[in-house]
């Protein structure tokens, strides 16, 4: 007996749950990695025109 | 950089307080730097993202397979899996966003308001989900999507809040001042936090009682405590992993304004036939 069938009736709320909770997570995932991508390619592009702190000299 | 940054902090510290700072505060200066934040996060992050995926992996085997249907809710309990950690994340966001609120306003640490930053979108996250997982799970077991419940309200509350923040750290351009407006909203916001916890017992509500977190132990049965325990672990491993995610990216983007102002600084002094300050050698 598949687990769908398993939950009866209860089963359409259970797979709702639980696809909320997945793509939220992922979205936050998504857009965490995505948001440090981002800043780390621009910053790279920045240090290649020769641009630095006075921190780092 | 960061050693001197955090002998500087060090000395700053001494010279406010008029005494020797103690070593642990010398050692969480040492770490507690953007440098040296970067320097210990390169190390942690792959571990952390490995712990969080094998303990969701474990956590979500326990909750759709091996935990057993409870004897009132059925086999609607398995909502209480992504539902509970959720909350319990929300919560502990904001209580984190609430002592980064101190250190920016109170102790200026440069990586408080940066914390407070990263955190925000998380927290908001952690709340939508407590709040449809609740919503869904209330439908099958009270008969009702939605109840004007203190609980329930003071949730709700909360993720107007965090969305109320993010707002707020869009709305103002200058870092520092979006910073210490922020900081005074989450700390007047702080206040929903134990009525959200309380709630439940000041108020007679549709929503149950604490049943993890109380004085007395939990009251749910192992084969439940297990399971919930696990995903609570799982969520916040992935709490701390974007954490630190976002707090590199902030970290990332301060730089490049700080990199944008001193090519505009250059641009400025070559224009007027100076010799450029930023630009290295």
């Amino acid at each position: 007996m598949s687990l769908y069938e398993q939950f009866g009736k209860y089963a359409p709320y259970i797979v709702s749950a639980y696809l909320v909770a997945g793509l939220t997570l992922g979205a936050m995932i998504i857009s965490s990695v995505r948001k440090s991508l981002v800043a780390r390619r621009r910053l790279e592009a920045l240090e290649a025109r020769g641009l630095k702190l006075r921190d780092d000299r | 950089m960061g050693q001197s940054m955090a002998d500087e902090r060090a000395a700053l510290h001494r010279r406010s307080s008029g005494a020797k700072p103690h070593r642990l505060m010398q050692a969480l200066y040492a770490i507690a730097n953007p440098a040296g934040f970067t320097r210990l996060t390169r190390f942690l992050l792959p571990l952390l993202a490995l712990a969080t995926a094998i303990a969701f992996a474990i956590g979500l085997y326990m909750s759709l397979v091996t935990a057993p249907a409870d004897y009132q809710q059925g086999e609607s309990v398995r909502i209480m899996f992504v539902h509970v950690p959720a909350a319990w994340l929300a919560l502990l966001t904001y209580t984190a966003m609430t002592a980064s609120a101190l250190g920016t306003l109170v102790f200026r640490h440069p990586l408080a308001d940066v914390a407070q930053k990263a955190a925000a979108p998380l927290g908001a996250g952690f709340s939508a989900i407590c709040l449809v997982t609740g919503s869904i799970w209330g439908k099958p077991t009270w008969g009702s999507w939605w109840e004007w419940d203190a609980r329930l309200t003071s949730v709700l509350i909360l993720f107007l809040i965090y969305l109320g923040i993010i707002a707020l750290w869009r709305a103002i351009d200058e870092p520092g001042k979006a910073a210490r407006a922020v900081s005074i909203l989450t700390l007047v916001g702080a206040i929903n936090i134990p009525i959200i916890k309380f709630s439940v017992d000041w108020w007679y509500t549709l929503h149950q009682p604490a049943s993890v977190f109380r004085v007395g132990g939990p009251t749910i049965h192992p084969s439940l405590l297990t399971p919930l325990l696990v995903m609570g672990l799982a969520y916040l491993l992935l709490f701390s992993t974007l954490m630190i995610v976002r707090m590199g990216a902030e970290l990332s983007e301060r730089r490049i304004r700080r990199l944008l102002a001193i090519a505009a600084q250059d641009a400025t002094a070559t224009g007027h036939g100076r010799e450029p300050a930023g630009r290295a050698a």
